[in-house]
């Protein structure tokens, strides 16, 4: 089975390093709110529970910041043949995904926040099960517009119902 | 009550519009009251002490005052309009809503009767579509006159299937093709029914309701339990436990019994080659009819203690029926495997030998991670008790043997659950089977997959295994092929789907 052909943008690198940055900056405020209140306020400080919290939270934001965004760049890869879609994805644990250009029932571009500020979208391609939707993540705007060009039209094509 | 023929020209939209909406049957201002009383019973209770308490038994009147008001709003706000074109359903007391669901896109339709139902002459009609739907979403019309039902049901199944029967052979009308009797329940197969846990829950719901109640209290400080209580004691402990286990499975056996007969003792499953029919229930009856060209499949599930009885049941696989609502999908309940074999056959007839077909075992790999994945639970415990015991605090003796007996039921559980793994692919098919304590065989048409999916873990792909989802808008929406060597589960979704893998099969 070969895979896909297609890789994302380097920009979706910066895309799961910024989201995951800010997921982790709110927590490491609070670590260092929580140590700046034991040195000042606190009469007897305990510092036992922030010593063992705060290495734990350091590791693990740096890998989540650090090594995911990458670890997900590898893998994530995206085709388009002229009846099917096919992706990889994940990162520790990882699928690829193939469905039929014939069974697919809508075709959505969901852009966030951080998606428009860098010219990213995501690009869903549902089919009659919730199993089997696919999704591929941080497209630059042009190529998934292209993407659902494509796909739209061939689903177009196709008769029945999808299921 | 008639449904006009579906239709979906502009014309028949504009008529539809000019259709008059009806209320559901009037009759239901007695069953909604009560439905909302019983429904409301704690607040009520609660209403009642405060009122005795107080001394002021207005407050119980103004909560029946509401109940009933509510049950008459709720009757005044909702009506339905069947249409050529969709059905319609206005609900909403405050927030109104319409649900409409164009006919062509009805796949079951669902007739059930509770007693006062029956009692009154009514029977509930639910519409069934192809999509998950929420609570609140189903289009469901509480109730109409009995009477009237069984011709509406047609009616409103007539579009999911193929029409244009007079096209055929230069207009003559074929005949309607004869209807077949796929199962019918024996009422002896009633000794299936201890084997499930049916009677168990039962009798856990009655001790929760009877514990929070305060009744529990009650009954255990009445004279004949206690006494009962006293002589049990007196001989013993193990003996005490021995004899509550035994009266538990005979209560819940009986239980389960009675259950079985008043419920599916009357169970009976027809095709006409459009449609399959279940009906089923003495107190409450329930009728539901498919759209044959609907199904996808068949699942058989065979979970442990029904196994050892030698017993299986049958569900329908099938686009548009969701198979994680109870029993919405049911073709047998617990019968003897013999039956639920042949039946399978007859109702998948180009699959007729899947329920018994051997199949294609995973390898050893497979049953290596069965075996950690069962074992690693108790290997924790294990590490655990061993911690402990070095810490030098005392360990009871049992301890050890509980370990000992639980690393067995485990390497057992592990052993089992991997001599069920297995598939089987043929082109347009797919069988897979795996679970031990809820063991499962799911027959598969492969023409039905809208997506195949290749998973691995991190885990999964250390020791080269993959499993494969195969992804159908039927039953549970996704079926899976457990922990297949990677290198060939691909190959099953192009054996059993030619063209599943597209380009990317080859050698490109």
């Amino acid at each position: 089975m070969a895979d896909p052909a297609e890789k994302l943008g380097p920009r979706a690198v910066t895309l799961w390093t910024v989201a995951a940055a800010l997921l982790w900056v709110p927590i490491l405020i609070g670590l260092v709110v929580w140590a700046v209140l034991l040195a000042t306020v606190a009469d007897r400080p305990l510092w036992t529970p922030l010593l063992i919290l705060a290495p734990i939270a350091l590791v693990v934001a740096a890998v989540h910041v650090l090594v995911v965004p990458r670890w997900r760049y590898a893998v994530h890869r995206w085709e388009v043949s002229d009846t099917a879609v096919y992706t990889r994805t994940g990162w520790f644990d990882q699928e690829r995904r193939i469905a039929p250009l014939n069974r697919v029932q809508t075709v959505d571009t969901e852009r966030g926040p951080l998606e428009r500020a860098l010219g990213l979208a995501t690009v869903t391609v549902t089919t009659a099960s919730s199993a089997g939707a696919v999704r591929i993540a941080a497209l630059d705007l042009e190529t998934a517009d292209r993407v659902v060009a494509r796909v739209t039209e061939a689903a177009a094509r196709s008769r029945g119902d999808a299921t | 009550m008639s449904l006009p023929p579906p239709e979906t020209s502009a014309a028949a939209e504009e008529r539809e519009e000019a259709m008059p909406w009806s209320r559901l049957d009037r009759r239901m201002l007695l069953v909604h009251p009560v439905t909302e009383v019983v429904r409301l019973l704690p607040v009520l209770v609660v209403s009642l002490v405060v009122g005795s308490t107080s001394g002021n038994h207005l407050w119980s009147a103004i909560v029946l005052v509401v109940v009933v008001a509510a049950a008459i709003a709720r009757w005044v706000t909702t009506s339905y309009r069947l249409g050529p074109v969709h059905v319609q359903l206005r609900t909403g007391v405050l927030q109104k809503k319409v649900l409409s669901i164009p006919r062509g896109r009805i796949r079951s339709v669902d007739v059930q009767a509770k007693p006062l139902h029956r009692l009154l002459g009514l029977a509930v009609l639910t519409v069934g579509t192809g999509q998950h739907a929420g609570k609140g979403e189903t289009f469901e019309l509480n109730a109409l006159d009995a009477r009237v039902v069984p011709a509406l049901r047609e009616e409103l199944l007539a579009t999911a299937v193929a029409p244009l029967p007079d096209s055929v052979d230069g207009g003559a009308v074929l005949p309607a093709p004869p209807v077949r009797e796929l199962a019918r329940v024996d009422p002896a197969w009633v000794r299936y029914a201890p084997f499930t846990l049916t009677g168990l829950a039962v009798v856990g719901a009655a001790a929760g309701l009877l514990g929070q109640s305060g009744a529990a209290g009650a009954v255990a400080s009445s004279a004949v339990v206690d006494d009962t209580y006293r002589r049990v004691v007196s001989l013993g402990v193990s003996a005490a436990v021995a004899i509550a286990v035994v009266a538990v499975l005979v209560v819940s056996s009986a239980i389960a019994a009675v259950r079985y007969l008043l419920v599916y003792g009357n169970l009976r499953v027809t095709d006409d080659g459009e449609r399959l029919r279940v009906e089923h229930g003495v107190i409450s009856t329930r009728h539901t009819s498919y759209d044959r060209a609907r199904l996808r499949g068949a699942s058989i599930r065979r979970p442990l203690l029904l196994r050892l009885a030698g017993g299986a049941r049958l569900d329908a696989v099938m686009t548009g029926v969701s198979a994680s609502e109870h029993e919405s999908s049911l073709i047998l309940p617990p019968a003897p495997r013999s039956a639920v074999t042949s039946t399978a056959a007859t109702l998948l007839p180009e699959a007729a030998d899947a329920a018994t077909l051997p199949l294609v075992a995973h390898g050893p790999i497979a049953r290596r991670r069965r075996l950690t994945r069962a074992l690693l639970p108790v290997a924790a415990i294990a590490a655990a008790t061993v911690g402990w015991a070095v810490s030098g605090r005392p360990v009871p003796g049992w301890t050890w043997i509980a370990v000992g007996f639980l690393a067995v039921a485990a390497i057992a559980l592990a052993l089992d659950r991997y001599a069920a793994l297995g598939h089987r692919a043929h082109p347009g098919l797919l069988v897979t089977e795996h679970g031990s304590l809820d063991r499962r065989r799911v027959v598969l048409d492969a023409r039905g997959v809208v997506a195949w999916t290749v998973r691995q873990t991190f885990f999964q792909r250390r020791a080269g295994v993959a499993t494969l989802v195969a992804a159908t808008a039927a039953g549970t929406g996704a079926y899976r092929v457990l922990d297949v060597p990677v290198d060939r589960a691909w190959a099953i979704a192009e054996t059993a789907a030619p063209g599943a893998t597209d380009v990317w099969g080859g050698d490109r």
